[in-house]
């Protein structure tokens, strides 16, 4: 909650991961490591529902976390944008603007939502859990 | 090092063979994106396309491309360094009560600093070296990059956009990408959150039907690039920061159509309006998340004079699937991060932002877990 409140830009992370301290937070082996051995999925993750950001994600032209968490694949919509660079990019399907394009994100979102069983807009990983 | 315009850390970046001049001809359709993105990943040099096609100005690209690089155009050596301007930062957001005579002392060197910090406003100034107005002005001289094959029109990139909201003596500064329109004409793609457009929507509410004067500047020293976009507290104004890293104060000179101001030692100035119901679909670009924007509107900025420093050099970027420049300076600006969230969450070890999750959407933070659900608190 602290590192979401605190400063305005941190209002965009829409996964913080919170590890102990013995992990490199900047060494991605560190941190899968840390995840797979040391988190309980259900006990350990935090869903915060309903964040007012989430309007200006969509809002912004970066559109649409939804697809991109979890293994929801991409849906190929009619207009899907072409890629930026490196032809092997996945990319959520939403173009277009206003309600549409707002339509189809939150279309996806119950899709994702469904998949998961949980429902959030934004999903948080604590991992509290070495032994103690 | 502290430099005192963009010229002076181009010389000092080349001097550390940091930076390479490019002297055969390039395109600013892709090539540049093309060249800049490959020296990038390599951990390449500040780059000096002096020859570029279409256009009699040179392009800088790939400027902050090495976290090392945002460190010198924060006045420091290395990049760990940065953090000591994140503890400058901390105790400006919130200064701790000095300790007793002596703390308090101690703690004046750091007030006296602040204090002389303003930004000082000169009355002649090299950006306005030459000065273009009305039908002389004409964008098409400016080798504005097109950055990737999907993108509708050349983009101004590395534009530090100048505003005052109607009940504000600070002035604003933020980067918002613009697209060319035509010879006089960009799209100001600010988004609704951000502090011009927030300036704009104001300045609507208290002038409705009046035109709302915008400056950009092009090429600023890099201390006031840099201050541009780190989060410095609102009690404090970018010029004001940005003369605390550079260690004097910031120098700047009166637009010539309103009261606005900008860097003097900018490389090139755009002064105009933004007209009442002037809007126009942006779009779309890639961005930096690695897929093309949606096309959406936004207002557009007419621009009525151009001013700009004899031989200028047109500084500009690209955004994409990290890592790119953007990347880069999230990079460094983590470790101006750390002591902010240190000082509020004592119990931090380490906080990161991991560019691959384009800078902001992903945080991994160590820390010294003290009770059972401490790190929910966090």
């Amino acid at each position: 909650m602290g590192v979401w409140s605190f400063l305005r830009q941190f209002m965009y992370t829409k996964f913080v991961i919170v590890l102990d301290d013995d992990v490199d937070a900047r060494n991605w082996e560190d941190v899968i490591w840390a995840i797979t051995t040391r988190m309980d999925p259900a006990r350990d993750t935090v869903m915060v529902e309903n964040t007012p950001i989430d309007y200006l994600d969509f809002a912004s032209p970066t559109a649409g976390w939804g697809p991109r968490w979890g293994s929801t694949p991409p849906t190929s919509g009619p207009a899907r944008p072409p890629r930026v660079g490196r032809a092997d990019r996945h990319g959520p399907g939403s173009q277009g603007t206003g309600r549409g394009a707002l339509g189809r994100v939150r279309h996806r979102y119950r899709a994702t939502r469904g998949a998961l069983g949980q429902g959030a807009r934004r999903l948080r990983l604590r991992f509290d859990t070495r032994a103690g | 090092m502290k430099y005192h315009d963009l010229r002076d850390f181009i010389a000092a970046l080349e001097a550390r063979g940091e930076l390479k001049r490019v002297s055969v001809e390039v395109d600013p359709y892709l090539e540049i994106t093309e060249i800049c993105d490959r020296t990038l990943r390599a951990g390449g040099p500040a780059l000096l396309f002096e020859n570029v096609k279409g256009s009699r100005m040179p392009v800088l690209g790939n400027l902050f491309g090495t976290p090392q690089r945002v460190a010198f155009g924060m006045g420091e050596e290395s990049v760990e360094a940065l953090r000591e301007v994140g503890k400058l930062l901390a105790f400006l957001k919130e200064p701790d009560p000095p300790k007793g005579l002596r703390d308090a002392w101690d703690k004046l060197p750091i007030f006296k600093q602040v204090m002389s910090m303003g930004p000082k406003t000169r009355r002649s100034a090299p950006c306005q070296e030459v000065v273009l107005e009305g039908d002389a002005v004409d964008l098409d001289q400016l080798p504005i990059q097109h950055c990737w094959p999907g993108d509708v029109a050349p983009l101004v990139t590395w534009a530090l956009v100048v505003t005052k909201g109607p009940h504000k003596t600070r002035q604003n500064l933020g980067i918002y990408r613009q697209q060319k329109l035509g010879r006089n004409r960009l799209i100001m793609r600010w988004l609704s959150h951000r502090g011009g457009a927030l300036d704009f929507k104001e300045w609507q509410a208290a002038h409705p039907g009046e035109p709302f004067p915008v400056a950009v500047a092009l090429g600023a020293d890099p201390a006031t690039i840099l201050g541009a976009v780190t989060p410095v507290p609102d009690t404090l104004s970018e010029y004001a920061f940005a003369g605390l890293l550079r260690g004097s104060r910031t120098e700047l000179v009166k637009c010539g159509h309103a009261d606005l101001e900008v860097p003097a030692s900018s490389e090139i100035v755009l002064e105009g309006y933004i007209y009442p119901d002037d809007m126009a679909p942006e779009g779309p670009y890639g961005d930096h998340t690695g897929y093309y924007n949606e096309v959406e509107q936004f207002p557009v900025f007419t621009v009525e004079r151009l001013t700009h420093r004899r031989d200028p050099i047109y500084h500009s970027t690209y955004t994409g699937r990290p890592p790119d420049e953007p990347a880069i300076l999230g990079l460094a600006l983590n470790e101006v991060f750390v002591p902010i969230l240190r000082k509020q969450f004592p119990e931090i070890v380490d906080f990161y932002l991991p560019p691959e999750g384009c800078s902001y959407r992903m945080a991994v933070v160590t820390m010294k877990k003290q009770y059972p659900g401490h790190a929910k608190r966090v």
